[in-house]
C-alpha cells in the first residue's frame, strides 16, 4: 500500500552558474527527491519565482498556497573563487525550515555526486526513510522528473497525438482507396464478361450486365482521381507521422 | 494564422504523388458507352445499338470473329481517326489504316487503271474500322472475304461492293447499323457484279443485318446466281 505523500514545490536552481547547468541540477534535486515514496515532487516552477523567493519567507508562504504544497524545496548555488557552494532547504508553508543541507566543492567535476547525497541527506531528515530504487543517476542530471503532475510533459501528447494520428490516417487512406479497389473489381467483372460474352457467341444480357459494370469502373474512377487519390497518400503521411510519433514517445525515456 | 511550412511541403507532396497515379480509363471496352453515328469504341469492338437507351446510344461488343483474319491483341487500345479521305491502292496505302477506327472522309479500294486489279490479299488491316463518315468503296480487289471489316458500324455514306472477282463471302458486314444511302439512291448497302460471290452468302448477309439493323437496305445485281432480272446491274455509273 502506498503510504501518504507530501507535496513538495521545487522551485528552480538560482545562482551563478550558466542556464543550462542550473536547469541539470533542478532535475538532479527534483529527481533525487522523488525517489523517496512519501514525496511527491511538482514540476519546477520558473526561475523567476525561485529568485524572489530566494530572499522571503512571505514569498515562499505565497507559492506553498498557490500550488496547495505541503514542502517547498529552495536551492541556490553560489561560486567563490574556486569553490561552488550548494544549499538545499526544505521549507513548510510559512517558511520555516523542515530539512537543510549544504556541500562545497572545488570543481564542477564532483558537483553532482555531492549534490545528490545532500538531498538524500535532507530527503531522510524529512521523511525519516530511505530513497528508493526509481531511476536517479547523478551522472545524468538531465533525466526525467518524477511525478511532474502540474504541468503536461510532452511524453503523453506524443503518446495521444500519435496515437490519434495512426487511427484517422489509417482510417483516411482506407476510405480513400476504397474507389479504387471498387475499380480494380468492375474492371475484373469486365473481363470475365468479355470471356463469357465471347464464349456465349453474343448475349444481350451479358452486355447489360458489362454497361453496369463500366458505369461501375466510371464512377470508382472518378471518385478516385478526384478525391481518393488524395485521401489516401494524405492518410498514408498522417499515419507513418502518428506513427513515428507514438515510437518515439515509446522509446525516448528521456522525454520530459 | 500562418500556414506551417512543413505541412505545405506534406500537403503538395500528396497532391504530386496523388497526380502522378491516377487510374486511366483504359479498361476493358465491353459494355463502354457509345454512339453509333460518333463516339467509336475501343480497338476490337464495335457499337452496338441499345435498346433500352435513347436512339443513336450504343454499348460496346467485343469482335466475336474475325473470320480469317487472326484477331488482335488491343482489347483496350483507343483507335485512331484519319481525318481525311483515302484512296488505297496498294499495300503502303493499307498500311495507314491500321489501328485506326475512324476515317472522317471517303475510303476508296479501287485499282489504279481501268479493269485492273488490287492485288492485297485480304483486309485484315482494317480490324479496327468502326466508322467511315464518307463512302466505303470496295472495288477491284483480289480477296476472297471482307474479313478485318468485323467492326464497322457505321458507313455514313454508304458501302459498295463491287467488281471483286475473287469475292465470295461478306457476312464481315454484318454489323453495320448505320449505312445511308447516298443522295439519289434507295439502299445503304450495294453489291454489285462480284462474279464469284453468289446469292446464298448475299442472303446471308441480309438475314443477319435484317435482325440487328431492319430499316438498312441492301441491293444486290450482277452478282453470282442473281436472279435474271437482277443479272445485269441497272447503271454502274451510277452505282461508283
Amino acid at each position: 500500500m502506498t503510504p501518504e505523500q507530501t507535496d513538495v514545490l521545487m522551485l528552480e536552481v538560482t545562482g551563478d552558474l550558466d542556464p543550462n547547468a542550473l536547469l541539470s541540477l533542478t532535475r538532479l534535486v527534483a529527481a533525487r527527491l522523488g525517489r523517496f515514496e512519501q514525496l511527491k515532487v511538482l514540476s519546477p516552477a520558473p526561475a523567476a519565482v525561485a529568485a524572489v523567493c530566494a530572499g522571503g519567507e512571505d514569498c515562499v508562504a505565497k507559492w506553498a498556497e498557490h500550488f496547495d504544497v505541503d514542502v517547498v524545496a529552495l536551492t541556490q548555488v553560489g561560486k567563490v573563487g574556486g569553490t561552488t557552494g550548494f544549499s538545499l532547504q526544505l521549507l513548510d508553508p510559512k517558511g520555516g525550515s523542515l530539512a537543510r543541507g549544504n556541500a562545497q566543492v572545488s570543481g564542477l567535476d564532483d558537483l553532482n555526486e555531492r549534490v545528490s547525497r545532500v538531498v538524500d541527506d535532507v530527503g531522510r531528515a524529512l521523511t525519516t526513510s530511505e530513497p528508493g530504487d526509481a531511476p536517479a543517476s547523478s551522472s545524468e542530471p538531465s533525466g526525467p522528473v518524477p511525478a511532474a503532475t502540474s504541468v503536461p510533459t510532452l511524453r503523453e501528447p506524443l503518446l495521444i497525438g500519435g496515437g490519434v494520428g495512426v487511427g484517422v490516417g489509417v482510417l483516411t487512406a482506407l476510405l480513400g482507396v476504397l474507389p479504387a479497389l471498387a475499380a480494380s473489381g468492375a474492371e475484373n467483372d469486365l473481363k470475365v464478361l468479355r470471356t463469357r460474352y465471347i464464349e456465349a457467341g453474343r448475349d444481350d444480357q451479358l452486355l447489360t450486365e458489362a454497361a453496369a459494370a463500366q458505369d461501375a469502373a466510371e464512377s470508382a474512377r472518378g471518385q478516385w482521381n478526384d478525391a481518393g487519390i488524395y485521401a489516401f497518400w494524405g492518410g498514408v503521411v498522417v499515419a507513418v507521422a502518428g506513427g513515428g510519433a507514438f515510437a518515439a514517445a515509446l522509446l525516448a525515456q528521456d522525454l520530459p | 494564422m500562418r500556414f506551417p511550412r512543413c505541412c505545405a511541403v506534406v500537403v503538395a507532396g500528396v497532391v504530386v504523388v496523388g497526380t502522378a497515379c491516377p487510374i486511366d480509363g483504359l479498361r476493358d471496352g465491353i459494355g463502354a458507352p457509345c454512339t453509333v453515328d460518333g463516339d467509336v469504341c475501343p480497338l476490337d469492338h464495335t457499337c452496338l445499338p441499345d435498346d433500352s437507351a435513347s436512339p443513336g446510344d450504343g454499348r460496346c461488343a467485343p469482335i466475336l470473329d474475325y473470320g480469317t483474319c487472326e484477331a488482335p491483341t488491343y482489347a483496350q487500345k483507343a483507335g485512331k481517326v484519319l481525318d481525311d479521305d483515302l484512296t488505297v491502292d496498294d499495300d503502303a496505302d493499307l498500311g495507314k489504316l491500321e489501328g485506326v477506327s475512324d476515317v472522317t472522309g471517303e475510303l476508296r479500294f479501287e485499282a489504279a487503271g481501268p479493269g485492273g486489279l488490287l492485288a492485297l490479299g485480304d483486309l485484315c488491316g482494317l480490324r479496327g474500322l468502326q466508322r467511315v463518315e464518307g463512302e466505303l468503296l470496295v472495288s477491284e480487289l483480289d480477296v476472297t472475304t471482307l474479313d478485318g471489316l468485323q467492326g464497322l458500324a457505321n458507313a455514313s455514306g454508304g458501302v459498295v461492293v463491287h467488281a471483286n472477282g475473287s469475292l465470295v463471302d461478306v457476312l464481315a458486314l454484318q454489323n453495320l447499323v448505320v449505312a445511308a444511302p447516298l443522295s439519289g439512291r434507295d439502299f445503304g448497302v450495294i453489291i454489285a457484279n462480284n462474279r464469284a460471290l453468289d446469292e446464298p452468302a448475299i442472303q446471308a448477309l441480309k438475314d443477319a443485318l435484317e435482325l440487328s439493323t431492319p430499316t438498312l437496305k441492301l441491293f444486290s445485281c450482277g452478282n453470282k446466281n442473281s436472279p435474271s432480272e437482277l443479272q445485269t446491274c441497272p447503271d454502274l455509273n451510277d452505282l461508283l
